[in-house]
């Protein structure tokens, strides 16, 4: 049987980080929301299967992540994850910026979602305060990988963001 | 501004987006508790057509539309019972998927799922072979059924194979499509 505090506490703990990730892999709302369930789901289902030996951090992000992999996988395969990413930016501006968010983190989180993939599933993890060797494990790729992933990305938002 | 500036200063605003999560969350934990109570129903009703289907075989006197209805009840009742439940045919094969992480594994586990949809399609194809059966011992003069009932029986036992190989080749095309999508994002990961 689940332990239901802790999916709540993971909830209360690490939620804003999941929904950042799914917010920079998927601009939609609605097609978020469905995202962010697929990841509790999956998290409440996979919590036996966590050992303790890494960080509950990590272990819950690590399913973020490759949720949010699957998710553009398969958007991309009904051809409509272009169209979400290459859309009227400013029509989704004006979404997110009824709800809470200012222009700083606007162009933030706008320039991570243009981002290639590979490239944004490496910083949006650094940007959770995740390790390069955490990175690395998560992505099933070397550490080195990570870090020249990394050095675009950084480049990547300096031009965005300037 | 040197790198780690630069890194520190997007990491702080990064951290600092708020986007809605707790009731989606919430909601999540909701279906999880819907979807073992899918899974159990699956697996009860499921238990539940073949022992009836066992029964209606065991007491009728080899009579082929008993048998095509026993049949019926034993294969393709709960074979359709679990691919309705969708959410408990997908958990099934995709449970451990969060546990996975590379491209070339979600590959793998995607190749996996077309194999299995193949054999969903194949053993749907074969249920046809039961009413071609069905009039064959009508003709052969071994049973006193009406044919009328055979073909009516048999009917039935066609449209849901029909049914389920349409369903079959419809996960399999975008099983595929995934497929695609993802050896080409593989294939921009290596190229990073």
């Amino acid at each position: 049987m689940k332990d239901t505090s802790e999916f709540d506490q993971i909830i209360e703990q690490y939620g804003p980080s999941i929904a950042r990730l799914a917010g920079s892999f998927e601009a939609d709302p609605a097609l978020r929301e469905d995202l962010i369930q697929e990841i509790g789901l999956a998290i409440w289902t996979s919590l036996n299967n966590y050992s303790g030996s890494g960080s509950l951090k990590s272990f819950v992000l690590r399913i973020a992540h490759n949720k949010s992999i699957d998710h553009v996988a398969k958007e991309a395969a009904k051809n409509k994850h272009t169209d979400s990413l290459e859309g009227n930016l400013e029509q989704k501006w004006s979404i997110e910026s009824d709800i809470q968010l200012n222009q700083e983190q606007l162009l933030l989180i706008t320039a991570v979602r243009q981002m290639p993939v590979p490239l944004k599933e490496a910083i949006t993890l650094l940007l959770e305060d995740m390790s390069y060797k955490e990175i690395a494990v998560i992505l099933g790729t070397t550490v080195g990988n990570v870090g020249v992933r990394i050095n675009r990305a950084k480049e990547w938002l300096r031009e965005a963001l300037s | 501004m040197n790198q780690d500036a630069f890194l520190n200063n997007i990491k702080s605003t990064w951290q600092t987006v708020e986007l809605p999560h707790k009731s989606m969350l919430k909601k999540a934990k909701r279906n999880a508790m819907w979807y073992r109570l899918g899974v159990a129903y699956s697996a009860i009703s499921s238990l539940l057509f073949v022992i009836a289907g066992a029964w209606i075989i065991l007491n009728s006197n080899a009579d082929v539309v008993h048998w095509l209805v026993g049949l019926t009840f034993i294969f393709l009742v709960p074979g359709l019972a679990f691919f309705s439940t969708k959410k408990s045919w997908r958990y099934a094969k995709w449970e451990d998927r969060s546990a996975l992480g590379t491209f070339s594994q979600l590959i793998t586990q995607c190749n996996l799922s077309i194999r299995m949809h193949k054999l969903a399609k194949k053993v749907a194809l074969s249920y046809a072979l039961v009413p071609a059966i069905g009039v064959s011992v009508h003709f052969l003069e071994l049973t006193q059924v009406p044919l009328k009932a055979i073909l009516a029986a048999s009917a039935g036992l066609l449209l849901s194979t029909i049914i389920i190989v349409l369903w079959a080749e419809f996960r399999i095309r975008r099983k595929n499509a995934e497929l695609l999508s993802l050896r080409q994002m593989l294939s921009d990961s290596e190229n990073v």
